[in-house]
């Protein structure tokens, strides 16, 4: 895992030959019955080993789409994605399943627990398709939830949960795994203001003490303040 | 990895349990009523008990004789089978016995309607009875016309309660017979050897049906394995060529054919004309009817994976957001299927011996003695394991293999 820490609040760029995630040129069109939708146009964005980038824009700017390519969630119509300089196209469905497993957590807006599945289970999702870890599966899950200070939930199904404790849950299958790339889908978007403060909170930790690199989709200027650098998108555009 | 997912799989269909029960149901009805019906076939037509050699015996019973004015549809007489059938090429043994008759008595002041059967003492070496007491009746028996009886179980116990029965008198209409033997009971379904009683064939043989053509007989021929059962059949049938006739203005052509154990089974379910082979014909049905029976559970099956498996898009979408790929998801969604297969399965069996039986017990079949055979069930259960399995190979292969945003929102793109 990474340490390399940039400062919190530096509007600087990174440095091209410091990158961690390079997009260059990325487009996203969608495609329905005849219709083209323009999602993403010509996005150049670098993110640093341990950054904490905010992407901020109106509803339908982009800013969910440009999470799902840089996650590898989702394909782009033009472009390239790198990450550790490896480029992401044409990449097999394994491999990428592998590079999301090991490099990447995700936190989204509506949770998407498993309702089935206790928060115990819930957290252990990403171990089960990483080999070699029999047996520390679930001390992993357990102490990812300690993290976030739901230890004593670990037995609950999410729907006995609060919105916060489900977010801190999310949260916990995020980086359960190690990932060095945590992508943040307006992870406060659902909860109220103090519980919002608390998911920020886990959040820098992560970013300030274990080095994880973090890219956030938020609509609130003032919890984006607190990130080391905004990235504005406009009808699919880069602003700043 | 495997055992995480199994683990997984009994979670989430204890989570969804009227999704499991649909599916049990589903399961437990197909291999019920599977397990049923063979199991019902194999009591009647198996080659087990007294009629454990049916595999290698040729059967002659149904005939028809006609004319230019008369036909008649019938059993074979005495006289056909004794001039004409013996010394087939190919056969080791043969026996002549009756179809069954119904003949009253009364045990003490209940009238008791019994099962009476003639045969000759050959019967007794074709079919192997059980004797729970004394021997079959003997060649000399029916040679010097003893009127000797062998009884069976339930017929002992009805005529003669607790009391000893060998060597005692048994009356049938005018008759009196001396009991010499008790048999097992054998089931109603076994048409060759069901009885209540088993009297000396020469008994019932008078002069005059000593010579008949037609009558109410039926041979089983024990084959030596010398000769393709083909063989002896085809000269059986030269044999009729050759049939002399008392009348012939009347009767000139006699019919019928040797059968197979399947043939009799074919003619007795479809019926059809004494020298039609319909066992190709029932063949075609039986298959039919199974791989029906069995699509129909699949096609319940497969619409209840596609609500199931689009329903969890979400979580398909959130498994491959953290590294699972399709040939992992395809898994998941296939082990879950067969767990429920394999949980289905134990459940039916035991449900099936259950029916089985109540169904003994009800009497609703004299004699009956039901067993499922641990071949049927498992292949029943892996037929029902291949038609699951089949069934969640659609719909799981198509949602694994969408991109993860689009599962995420619900699959609709």
């Amino acid at each position: 895992m990474s340490t390399q820490t940039l400062p919190q609040g530096d509007p600087t760029a990174p440095a091209a030959d410091n990158a961690f995630l390079r997009l260059s040129g990325v487009s996203k069109v969608y495609r329905t019955e005849g219709m083209e939708t323009l999602a993403l146009s010509d996005i150049d964005l670098t993110v640093a080993p341990g950054e904490f980038i905010a992407v901020m824009g109106p509803s339908g700017s982009g800013k969910s789409t440009l999470l799902h390519i840089m996650g590898l969630l989702d394909d782009c119509t033009r472009g390239r994605v790198e990450l550790d300089g490896r480029p992401m196209d044409r990449l097999a469905d394994r491999a990428l399943a592998r590079i999301r497993n090991e490099e990447i957590g995700f936190v989204f807006q509506t949770f998407h627990l498993v309702g089935d599945l206790k928060v115990l289970d819930n957290v252990e999702i990403p171990l089960l398709y990483r080999p070699g870890l029999r047996g520390k599966r679930r001390a992993w899950a357990r102490q990812a939830l300690e993290r976030v200070g739901l230890q004593a939930r670990m037995g609950h199904f999410p729907t006995q949960l609060s919105g916060g404790q489900q977010q801190r849950v999310a949260i916990a299958r995020a980086i359960v795994g190690s990932p060095r790339l945590l992508l943040a889908d307006e992870p406060t978007g659902n909860l109220d203001s103090t519980m919002g403060d608390e998911i920020m909170a886990i959040l820098e930790g992560l970013n300030r003490e274990q080095g994880t690199t973090i890219v956030m989709v938020t609509h609130d200027e003032k919890l984006a303040r607190r990130a080391g650098r905004i990235v504005r998108l406009f009808d699919g555009r880069q602003v700043q | 990895m495997l055992k995480s997912t199994l683990i997984l799989s009994l979670k989430i269909l204890g989570r969804r349990k009227f999704f499991t029960f649909v599916s049990l149901f589903g399961i437990c009805f197909t291999l019920v009523a599977l397990m049923l019906v063979t199991a019902i076939i194999d009591h009647s037509f198996a080659a087990r008990g007294p009629e454990s050699d049916m595999d290698r015996m040729l059967l002659a019973g149904r005939m028809v004789m006609s004319g230019s004015r008369s036909t008649w549809n019938g059993y074979a007489g005495w006289g056909f089978l004794d001039r004409y059938a013996r010394g087939l090429p190919g056969v080791d043994d043969m026996t002549v016995f009756s179809v069954a008759d119904r003949i009253s008595t009364f045990a003490g002041a209940n009238k008791v309607t019994l099962s009476v059967r003639h045969a000759d003492a050959e019967y007794w070496r074709l079919f192997h009875f059980r004797f729970l007491e004394g021997a079959p009746f003997t060649a000399a028996d029916v040679e010097e016309v003893r009127r000797v009886a062998i009884i069976n179980e339930a017929t002992r116990r009805r005529v003669f309660g607790d009391a000893e029965a060998m060597g005692r008198t048994l009356e049938l209409g005018s008759e009196r017979y001396r009991v010499v033997g008790i048999v097992e009971d054998v089931s109603v379904l076994r048409l060759l050897t069901t009885g209540d009683v088993y009297l000396p064939l020469s008994l019932r043989l008078t002069p005059e049906s000593r010579a008949r053509l037609m009558g109410s007989y039926m041979a089983a021929f024990r084959l030596d394995g010398s000769l393709p059962p083909g063989e002896v059949q085809a000269e059986f049938a030269s044999r009729l060529e050759h049939v002399e006739f008392e009348d012939p203005e009347r009767y000139d052509s006699l019919r019928g054919r040797l059968m197979t154990r399947l043939d009799v089974i074919a003619e007795g379910i479809l019926g059809g004309d004494v020298d039609e082979n319909r066992t190709p014909l029932l063949g075609v049905i039986l298959a039919a009817g199974a791989l029906l029976f069995m699509a129909l559970p699949a096609l319940n099956l497969t619409n209840v994976n596609m609500s199931r498996i689009f329903e969890r898009s979400s979580e398909i979408g959130v498994r491959k957001a953290f590294g699972a790929s399709a040939r992992h998801l395809a898994g998941q969604f296939l082990l879950e299927n067969a767990v429920l297969c394999v949980l289905g399965g134990l459940l039916s069996y035991g449900i099936t011996l259950l029916v089985l039986e109540i169904f003994e017990r009800s009497g609703l079949i004299p004699h009956a003695s039901f067993s499922v055979e641990p071949a049927v069930f498992l292949w029943g259960l892996l037929l029902t394991l291949v038609f699951s399995v089949m069934s969640g190979l659609g719909p799981a292969w198509r949602m694994s293999r969408l991109p993860p945003v689009v599962a995420l929102r619900g699959g609709d793109r």
